[in-house]
């Protein structure tokens, strides 16, 4: 970067990490006598290419914010809950870091796992002390609010086991057809979304088709070729059909890429497991008239369809399967349950295996790849729901039976494998081969990877991880457990949560159910901007936590797979850097989280877990014995990666590190011999032990969802039929409002207000009118459960008849956000947050809700 | 024939699964890191199994062990301790949590 150094210190153009959401964009600050002026995107920097959204520009509204908290205040009223006046008493930080002392040092001698400790997927993972001084403590009770509300625990799982990667994107650069469903990839939600943009841009000029499968025309539809409405939570049965009109119908599979990447030859036998090798126990292959082990490097070909005998038993590869499976699903079946269409349904399916050109290759830089250009995305409005591991399941098949998968042209892993820096060889990690010959992820962000799969084990943690052995986790079964833990055989009940720049009344469900839950727990903490709801209602201290723009942080190379562009293009790593000091009395809570350790006395285990969760080798790992300030820390992260010559100070003046990706690191399939799952064989087992634990603990638990093959199952909003509830009420994101943080930034506020969705009732034109209702007409939105939230209904002929869309997470009471009081809606509300509204395979939270809309009277 | 001294350090979510943060082991000189486990998991019982081994004996995902500061691959069970001659060696089984992330 030219013009953006400056004097440490002083003023000048700053480069950084926008923080106003996950994604890390790139970014340079003015700074002029002190004072932040303009934000704005880094051009030299790959995570944003120079763009911003509106959020980003908007970050100097939220750093100069006159209602941000400045004290701790400590409440004096013992009673919590909604609407309870705690009191609050300002006192020093001295006095507040005393208090949790005290309290965290008789937990931790007791027993550290009643120690809670609630991060957000709002703000982006830096080093997030919090979480490694929740490893270091002892506690295994740490989760991210939001996780299962806002995000994708079914995308994610089979982004790991088809992708290698957290999320994923079309390859832009090559893709000709383009299928979102609920989604925006590449238009505003997401990941990446200031790059992918502008990617996406060039991929619909240059003709990429694209068709939006959707029940609101959402940001994405609104651009796109074709808009195709559909029934909320009904993607699976759509997707589904296109597989068996492809498979059964057209004969379209990409045969090649499923023998030699894929468990599709696989023999399977009538129960549903593999066929195994009585010597080695490998799976089992048909060749020529005989099985063999998978990897018998005698295989002349591998059969996909058939049936055979093997050792008496009666079984067919995986392909075969998959193929008569499919079958139940016709267009016409399909159609009664989306409704969509079977003659679009049809369309579809021959567009999309059509514009794949399975076959056909391409030659970048002189190699000679596959080229599949076509691709399906999807996130949290089609996976959002009770069976989003099904879901996902389905969608992802699409683009595996026509091999549209990390090549040229299809669906592209976000970065996942790394070849490292040319000088150093770091970060590295990729894709292995791991047991069965199945693809095991490595540099995934998530603690827990889905493959090779976990043990199910009697429940130890709030989240009840243990019962999600191929899930990677969710923050909905804390808000159970915590309420009946006895109930969930934990052996111990929650003594102090410590909320980290999360808002969870607001992001967890109905929030008179979370307060509830939480309502039990002694001793609550929260850092924070502001006095939100959460804190208002349940903490018993509020730390002020400073702003992004006047943090220290790192990026961790974890998030090389979920917030660097996808395909072609450069490897960067940034560093986040105080571009004004916080204001008197705030503090940084990483800062806060690293004293916190030393008068706890665990400084030393800070360190040691800081080694491990930072891939520090030596000589660049931290003394156990020492103490570091962070920027000790993060000096030695950044030397660690990338040589001596690049310390944290060099990171401060360049803002950023960047080397070119190489070909096989982006296009990585035909280089490295993995296979993926086409037939989620190792569910079944997973499912059997998970049944077992559960049963013999007494549990409610369901497991039917453990299944090799995807299906199609309604969610309780399409079971209950009721007189007069004929709506799927759902949440949405959009892409000016970060969940429930950003209202109370006036300029985002602004633009909310001036748009028909962000503080509105979305609903369809014509069945509002039969109902009497209005555009700007107050409504009141019920669900069968009784839960009821009130709106301003917005009118569009652009919305499926029985979809009620509500954006993103407003309907705020604090009166620590005056900016945001009473603005729009809080969906989640409408749910009772239950497991019943919950897919037991990934934890994703089901957010659709069957309801009825009348006119406010009042 | 010789031993082996194996002090080992629990770090991270061990309570539950082990009752102490520190263990003596004394084992074969061409101990591999799985007899550890092994070792660890006759010890420990059933829980600690559960929580070190995934479905097909690696170590879960979540398990890092460390060896004379040397971080062993999940699935490198058959990596030997210490290298010819030597009597002692130092490991590390951190446990993190499966923390529910989205
Ligand atoms: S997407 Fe917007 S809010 Fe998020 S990091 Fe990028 S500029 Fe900031």
């Amino acid at each position: 970067m030219t013009e953006a150094r400056l004097q440490p210190g002083g003023d000048g153009w700053i480069p950084t990490i926008c923080s106003m959401c996950y994604n890390q964009c790139g970014v340079r600050v003015h700074r002029v006598n002190g004072v932040v002026v303009k934000v704005e995107g880094n051009p030299d920097t790959p995570y944003g290419m120079g763009r911003l959204c509106g959020k980003g520009v908007a970050a100097i509204m939220t750093l100069y914010d006159p209602h941000r908290l400045k004290k701790p205040l400590k409440r004096t009223n013992p009673q919590k809950g909604i609407g309870v006046d705690p009191q609050w008493e300002e006192i020093t930080w001295d006095k507040a870091l005393n208090i949790m002392v005290n309290k965290l040092s008789a937990i931790r001698k007791d027993d550290p796992r009643k120690l809670i400790i609630a991060s957000s997927v709002a703000i982006p993972d830096g080093i997030r002390l919090d979480w490694q001084f929740g490893v270091a403590f002892g506690t295994c009770n740490r989760y991210i609010s939001g996780a299962s509300t806002h995000c994708g625990a079914g995308e994610h799982l089979l982004g790991y086991l088809k992708h290698a990667s957290w999320n994923k994107f079309a390859d832009y650069e090559h893709c000709n057809y383009l299928l979102l469903f609920g989604c925006n990839a590449g238009f505003s939600a997401y990941y990446s979304p200031t790059s992918m943009a502008q990617k996406c841009a060039d991929a619909r000029r240059r003709g990429m088709k694209l068709v939006v499968v959707d029940p609101i025309c959402n940001t994405s539809a609104e651009k796109a070729d074709e808009w195709v409405p559909i029934r909320v939570g009904t993607d699976a049965a759509l997707a589904l059909a296109m597989i068996n009109v492809l498979l059964n119908e057209l004969g379209v599979f990409d045969a090649a890429y499923l023998k030699h990447h894929t468990n599709a030859p696989y023999l399977v036998g009538e129960d549903g497991l593999y066929i195994r090798d009585k010597g080695s126990s490998l799976p089992l292959v048909w060749d020529n008239d005989s099985p063999k082990p998978y990897n018998d490097p005698t295989i002349e070909d591998f059969a996909l369809e058939g049936r055979y005998q093997v050792d008496g038993q009666t079984c067919q590869p995986a392909f075969s399967r998959l193929k008569e499976h499919v079958r139940a699903y016709t267009p016409e079946e399909a159609a009664k349950i989306t409704t969509v269409p079977a003659a679009t349904i049809r369309r579809l399916a021959q567009e999309f295996g059509q514009a794949a050109q399975i076959g056909s290759k391409i030659f970048i830089q002189g190699e000679e790849l596959p080229l599949r250009p076509a691709a399906v995305l999807y996130f949290s409005g089609a996976q959002g729901h009770k069976h989003s591991f099904l879901t996902s399941a389905a969608l992802e098949l699409l683009n595996a039976v026509v091999g549209a998968c990390d090549v040229p042209g299809g669906v592209l892993g976000a970065n996942a494998l790394c070849l490292g820096h040319p000088t150093t060889g770091l970060p590295t990690y990729g894709p292995k081969e791991g047991p069965d010959g199945l693809m095991v992820a490595d540099g995934w962000r998530g603690m827990r990877k889905p493959f090779p799969p976990g043990r199910a084990s009697p429940p130890e943690s709030f989240d009840l991880s243990e019962l999600f052995p191929v899930g990677i986790g969710s923050s909905l079964p804390t808000v159970v457990t915590v309420a009946d833990p006895q109930g969930w055989k934990i052996p111990y009940e929650a003594e102090a949560m410590i909320i980290v720049a999360s808002n969870v009344l607001m992001s967890l469900g109905n929030p008179e159910t979370v307060a509830e839950a939480f309502a039990r727990i002694p001793f609550i903490v929260s850092f924070n901007l502001n006095l939100n709801e959460t804190a208002d209602a349940l903490a018993d201290l509020v730390l002020p936590d400073a702003c992004f723009l006047e943090k220290l942080d790192i990026m961790h190379n974890r998030l090389l797979n979920s917030r660097l562009p996808t395909g072609e293009g450069e490897w960067a790593l940034l560093v986040k850097q105080p571009v004004v000091p916080p204001p008197e009395g705030v503090r940084d809570v990483n800062e806060v989280v690293l004293e916190l350790a030393e008068r706890l006395g665990i400084s030393g285990e800070l360190n040691a877990v800081l080694n491990v969760w930072l891939r520090l080798r030596p000589p660049y790992t931290l003394d156990v014995n020492k103490r570091y300030t962070l920027a000790e820390i993060f000096d030695v992260y950044y030397r660690c990666l990338f040589g001596n010559e690049h310390s944290l100070e060099w990171f401060k003046e360049h803002g950023c590190i960047k080397w070119p990706k190489r070909l096989r690191e982006v296009y990585w399939r035909p280089f490295i011999p993995v296979r993926t799952p086409i037939y989620f064989e190792h569910f079944i087992s997973v499912g059997n032990e998970v049944r077992e634990v559960t049963q013999r603990l007494g549990l409610e638990w369901d497991t039917v969802d453990y299944q090799a093959l995807p299906d199609w199952r309604p969610c309780l909003a399409h079971e209950i039929k009721k007189d007069g509830f004929d709506f799927y009420a759902f949440y949405y994101k959009v892409a000016w409002h970060t969940f429930s943080w950003t209202q109370q930034n006036p300029w985002l506020d602004e633009v909310a207000r001036q748009e028909a969705w962000s503080y509105r009732v979305l609903l369809n034109e014509r069945v509002a009118q039969e109902r009497g209702i209005k555009e700007g007409d107050p409504i009141w939105v019920e669900s069968t459960e009784g839960f009821k939230v009130k709106g301003i209904a917005t009118l569009s002929q652009a919305v499926h008849p029985e979809a009620l869309a509500i954006a993103g997470n407003g309907g705020h009471w604090a009166p620590g956000l005056p900016g945001a009081l009473g603005k729009g809606a809080l969906g989640a509300t409408l749910h009772p947050t239950n497991f019943q509204y919950m897919d037991f395979v990934s934890g994703n939270q089901d957010l659709c809700a069957k309801a009825r809309v009348y006119k406010d009277k009042g | 024939m010789g031993f082996l001294d194996v002090a080992v350090s629990f770090r991270g979510i061990t309570r539950g699964v082990v009752d102490a943060p520190q263990v003596q082991l004394r084992l074969s000189p061409d101990a591999t890191v799985a007899d550890l486990l092994h070792s660890l998991g006759d010890r420990y019982g059933p829980r600690f199994q559960e929580r070190v081994f995934a479905q097909d004996g690696s170590l879960q995902s979540y398990v890092t062990l460390v060896v004379n500061g040397a971080t062993v691959e999940g699935s490198d069970l058959g990596h030997r301790l210490a290298a010819e001659g030597q009597e002692q060696v130092e490991a590390q089984v951190f446990i993190f949590s499966a923390m529910a992330g989205g």
